[in-house]
């Protein structure tokens, strides 16, 4: 399984959304009450499905996107998706489970439902007659290859249960829904990627806003009820060039807010417009990495990505039962995985850190469970899994981590992912520490990770269990301290080495805010980190295009 | 969308200043420069490069049960390069293989296709068409030099050359932009969706709106040019049931138009849309029957889906497409038509003649959504005379010549060789009576207890609306039946045809041997077919194979009251 997680900044103005009065229910959310409490009373007679749960996802969105100063597109959407987990059997032994030795079917996987965006209850339930009855003659059809494949195969090594119980929910939010002012945007967009427009050498320049407010409404069988309502402001700055071998070199910029005067202003994003550019240059003509092994630093952001690969996928709990999967971390609860100097929690209720607001805050998972904190490493031992509904061995119980995109079922996921470093372990200057260990293992230089562009991870058993993190800027070290700007280097390595290396952190708290995709779709998270040191990575050369530059110069004078 | 509004209003009302916008000029530039200087160390040079502009706006609303599913908008310009290198006999087209490189394309860059940007600037326009031309042409460099190792290492034995030479043309064909009052739109969708709410047997159902406005423009080293403004209007909708055994019944209308008043009034469409509930009800006590083995008569509307179904994607001219990779070379072989092989010979009966005419606006006082000044590498469309007595003559062929046809029949439509407007033309066709007593007689000669009417057919194998004929004239309706070997070769046992044509327009679809991404494009293209009704002496029909879901547990929630 590849997991991308694409990058994302913000350094903001706080704005807090307030919590109103809990108001009258929404229609949407009575309707699907009503169809609710119809299908399990009408599925009675048959085998009886245990659990039932409707959530419909509405979003909002305004998209504009430019290139080199020019808008490419501009547009609004409003769209209302349906999600049914539908459960036969008991909480011990449902339809869900792995049938061991089979394919999963691309439709149990992945399956879209549009739903009308208006409040007519009556075409909202026939929706939702229609798919219920789909989804219980498919589960009632698994149930029975499950209970076979049960009785074939060898007993599970983990014996934990399908699902398991939560308490009911209920919770309603104000709908916040947003108004763009697109024509207000396009101006802003195009100034955005104009300065890109004068060089020759510069292949790609885009700038897009993506705003929505997402509105989910989810019920279940066991009485949960709940509506939240979310916006969120999403800015992005791609540019790439090439190197004159074929490399090609790109450069993201992003930003998060929960609204939009969260945002940067033009003057701020023009400024890092600027910074992109002479960085695109200056990696045009940076020598290329060699193949490396020794001590490094991570910058906060590098280091939330770092974590997010190495750490927080291997700690997502179904991992630790997929009959597929390496289940690096399964048999280490309360054994120690880190310098005991570090803690590693994920707190989807945290809004804002370090001046930013977290795209991996929620109040309630997809599973409707109510969203807490858990630390998952204390003090370098690691503690528990994230959980969503589905219990592993010695965990029975969901944390609030079941997530999904709409469309795909939910599973444990990350939220925020957030380090914390013990005082004693804090060395405001790593770079005296990196100099201090290259002259100690008397090699030439160390590297510094600045910027990462995202990194990908496998957890599974027939592939090699290793990870890959994709830096955009890295710098080599020389023990007299002055830094020189390298290209074509991708941070590599086996978790349980990696991890053991680190050795200290900055005070240089950095967010990353990104999408995070794997099997149950691309979720928002946000990692949250200080800078840190590590003792011994390896790095190797980044796979290159093979395609050269453009073989005619521009057909235009190029700037300065 | 003023901007929009404004060009399009200009091309209508100046259409030979529209041949000199900036996006017309940007494209002419980079060609110039592009044929004159393009060329990789000790490779060659492009020997023919075109260009395609398309900039759409697409209105789209879409409804069910009386409420909305979306209703929006959206608009954009995408370019398309295309870059030939070697020579017309052989060149890099008519080539599969797949490469990986991961920088074969930077943005949104990627084998000629690009996004242009929705804002008029030349010099953006040109940087775009700059770096698609640059992917092609590299492409295509190494596509030629893979296809002439692949053929150094096999002896063929025909010698058909790769792009036909044509005579130069510029073509000006605009229609005004239709104007979509979306929220009338809105307003008629949920109004028409409602209407399924008096269909207590229907579950599900859906009703869309949508309106495109396409304006082209196209460019070729040889000095080929055009601009083509056109609209498209389209009504759909869809039913479906079960039937108490589980058996799935649904159907779908679809409906073109090139302008707005060419759709049919809402009153129209409601009459439509009940219509379509209550035949599906209807069918849902309908038999099945085991086996079936003799004459079948399809009349109007399923006459011509079968034609189109069946028959139509043999009148195109495809050919055999070199691969370099083993586990694609069959199919690559498999991509030639096998009508190539019977033209000259009769693959229908002698009373039917069959000719593709996009030249026609109207036939028989219906519009014909095929119509067409020019197809889409810029040659003057015309009428081809496919079927002349029974007998094939040619194919419809774009520039990629088939074994047998040197030149196109300026037939490029949805980005290759297709159908505009067929017109199949009865001699000595029977009255829809007559015509049903021949099938009578046909029942009697074999003895068979009753005769099999299609009316509705909207896939080959599986008819919609079928019925036995009894010898004292009463019908019963059939369904969960399937055809068994109607194919195009099927045809040529024809016994009669009526006298009257019947009309529809559809949707055509090429069938691609290989698939490849681009952009922008519809995918379709409309088709108008004029077909009369058509009696096959003898067809198999059998039971349809396959399980079935059972029918809904729960009753729809809104009749469970």
């Amino acid at each position: 399984m590849t997991r991308r997680f694409p990058s994302a900044i913000a350094l903001l103005v706080f704005l807090a959304v307030p919590l109103a009065a809990q108001p009258a229910a929404s229609p949407v959310l009575q309707a699907m009450k009503a169809e609710l409490d119809r299908s399990m009373e009408k599925l009675k007679t048959q085998p009886t499905p245990y659990f039932l749960s409707y959530e419909i996802v509405e979003t909002h969105s305004f998209d504009v996107s430019s290139e080199f100063g020019k808008i490419v597109s501009s547009g609004e959407n409003r769209r209302r998706q349906l999600d049914i987990d539908l459960r036969v059997g008991d909480y011990t032994l449902d339809n869900t489970r792995e049938i061991r030795g089979s394919f999963p079917q691309m439709s149990d996987m992945f399956r879209q439902v549009e739903v009308p965006v208006e409040n007519d209850p009556d075409a909202i339930r026939a929706v939702l007659w229609y798919n219920t009855d789909e989804r219980y003659k498919r589960a009632v059809e698994q149930l029975t290859k499950v209970k076979t494949n049960v009785q074939v195969k060898v007993a599970q090594e983990d014996q934990s249960a399908d699902f398991s119980r939560a308490e009911a929910q209920r919770f309603s939010e104000p709908l916040a829904d947003i108004q763009v002012d697109r024509r207000a945007w396009e101006e802003k967009l195009r100034k955005y990627t104009a300065p890109f427009g004068r060089y020759t050498n510069i292949y790609q320049a885009t700038a897009f806003l993506q705003a929505s407010a997402e509105t989910r409404w989810y019920v279940n069988s066991e009485g949960t009820a709940i509506q939240t309502s979310q916006p969120a402001f999403r800015l992005f700055v791609i540019a790439g060039t090439k190197a004159n071998d074929g490399m090609e070199l790109p450069r993201y910029e992003s930003y998060f807010g929960f609204t939009e005067a969260d945002l940067p202003d033009d003057a701020m994003v023009l400024k890092d417009v600027d910074k992109t550019i002479h960085e695109l240059e200056a990696l045009r003509v940076a020598p290329l990495a060699d193949p490396y092994t020794g001590p490094a630093i991570l910058s906060g952001r590098a280091s939330g990505v770092f974590f997010h690969e190495i750490f927080g996928h291997r700690v997502e709990g179904q991992r630790q039962k997929n009959s597929t999967d390496a289940q690096t971390f399964k048999k280490k609860i309360n054994e120690p995985v880190l310098s005991k100097d570090f803690s590693v929690y994920f707190d989807p209720t945290a809004r804002r850190i370090a001046n930013t607001d977290l795209a991996g805050y929620y109040l309630y998972d997809n599973q409707g469970v109510k969203a807490r904190r858990v630390g998952v490493v204390e003090n370098g031992i690691l503690k528990t899994f994230l959980m969503s509904r589905t219990p592993v061995e010695g965990i029975p119980q969901s944390n609030g981590h079941g997530r999904s995109q709409t469309g795909f079922k939910p599973v444990a996921r990350q939220s925020n992912l957030i380090v914390e470093v013990a005082p004693s372990a804090v060395e405001p200057d790593l770079k005296k520490l990196l100099i201090a260990e290259i002259k100690k293992q008397n090699l030439p230089y160390g590297l510094y990770f600045d910027d990462i562009e995202g990194g990908f991870t496998f957890t599974g058993r027939t592939v090699p269990n290793a990870f890959n993190v994709m830096p955009l800027m890295v710098y080599r070290i020389y023990p007299d301290g002055h830094e020189e700007l390298v290209r074509g280097v991708d941070l590599i390595g086996t978790p349980l080495t990696t991890f053991s290396k680190i050795a200290a952190a900055d005070n240089k708290v950095a967010v990353f805010n990104g999408i995070c995709g794997a099997e149950s779709g691309g979720v928002p998270v946000s990692a949250v980190s200080p800078g840190i040191f590590i003792s011994q990575i390896e790095s190797q050369k980044k796979s290159k295009s093979q395609t050269r530059i453009p073989v005619l110069p521009a057909p235009f004078e190029g700037g300065k | 969308m003023r901007i929009a509004t404004w060009l399009f209003l200009f091309a209508a009302a100046l259409p030979v200043r529209a041949q000199d916008d900036v996006l017309m000029r940007a494209m002419r530039d980079e060609l110039a420069r592009s044929m004159k200087e393009l060329q990789l160390e000790n490779l060659e040079k492009p020997y023919f490069i075109a260009y395609r502009a398309t900039e759409r706006d697409d209105s789209s609303v879409a409804a069910s049960f009386g409420a909305l599913n979306h209703s929006n908008t959206s608009r954009s310009r995408s370019f398309s390069a295309e870059v030939r290198v070697g020579d017309y006999t052989l060149d890099n087209t008519n080539f599969f293989s797949i490469g990986f490189d991961l920088g074969a394309g930077f943005g949104g860059v990627f084998n000629g296709n690009a996004q242009l940007p929705l804002d008029d600037d030349y010099k953006e326009m040109r940087r775009q068409i700059w770096l698609a031309t640059d992917s092609a042409y590299k492409k295509a460099v190494e596509d030629l030099s893979k296809k002439r190792a692949t053929l150094e290492n096999t002896s063929r034995d025909d010698q058909i050359p790769d792009f036909s030479h044509e005579t130069p043309v510029t073509t000006i064909d605009n229609a005004p932009p239709v104007r979509v009052d979306r929220a009338q739109w809105e307003t008629t969708a949920r109004r028409l969706s409602a209407l399924f709410r008096q269909a207590p047997e229907i579950f599900t159902s859906h009703v869309a709106l949508n309106a495109a406005n396409t304006s082209t423009r196209y460019l070729n080293s040889e000095g080929f040019s055009y601009t083509q403004s056109r609209s498209a209007v389209t009504f759909s909708a869809n039913a479906s049931t079960q039937a108490p055994d589980g058996g799935q019944i649904d159907d779908s209308i679809w409906l073109y138009g090139r302008t707005l008043s060419e759709l049919p009034s809402e009153q129209e469409l409601s009459a439509r849309l009940v219509a379509l509930g209550r035949k599906l009800s209807e069918l849902r006590s309908a038999q099945s029957l085991e086996t079936y083995n003799g004459p079948v008569l399809f009349e109007d509307d399923a006459a011509v889906q079968a034609f189109r179904l069946a028959f139509v994607p043999d009148l195109v001219g495809t050919r055999r497409i070199i691969s370099d990779m083993p586990n694609f070379q069959n199919q690559g072989e498999q991509a030639e038509n096998a009508f190539i092989d019977k033209i000259g010979a009769r693959v229908l009966p002698e009373f039917l003649s069959v000719t593709d005419n996009p030249m026609l606006a109207e036939f028989n006082g219906t519009r014909m959504a095929g119509f067409a000044k020019v197809d889409e590498d810029g040659l003057p469309t015309r009428e081809t005379r496919l079927i002349e007595k029974g007998i094939l003559k040619t194919l419809l062929t774009s520039r990629d010549p088939v074994r047998g046809i040197e030149h196109s029949t300026g037939s490029r439509h949805a980005g290759q060789a297709a159908p505009t407007n067929i017109i199949v033309t009865p001699e000595n066709g029977l009255s829809a009576a007559d015509l049903r007593a021949r099938l009578m007689e046909l029942v009697k000669q074999r003895n068979l207890p009753y005769g099999i009417v299609v009316r509705r057919l909207r896939a080959l194998r599986t008819p919609i609306q079928i019925y036995k004929v009894f010898p004292d004239g009463h019908e019963e309706a059939i369904r969960g039946v399937q055809f068994v070997g109607l194919n195009a070769t099927a045809f040529k046992d024809i016994v009669a045809a009526s006298k009257d044509q019947h009309m529809l327009t559809v949707e055509f679809r090429p069938h691609v041997a290989f698939p490849t991404f681009s952009f922008g494009g519809e995918g379709y293209t409309p088709l108008s077919l004029a077909v009369p009704s058509l009696l096959f002496e003898d067809l198999t029909l059998r039971k349809a194979r396959g399980e079935t879901p059972n029918p809904p547990v729960a009753k729809h929630p809104f009749f469970d009251r």
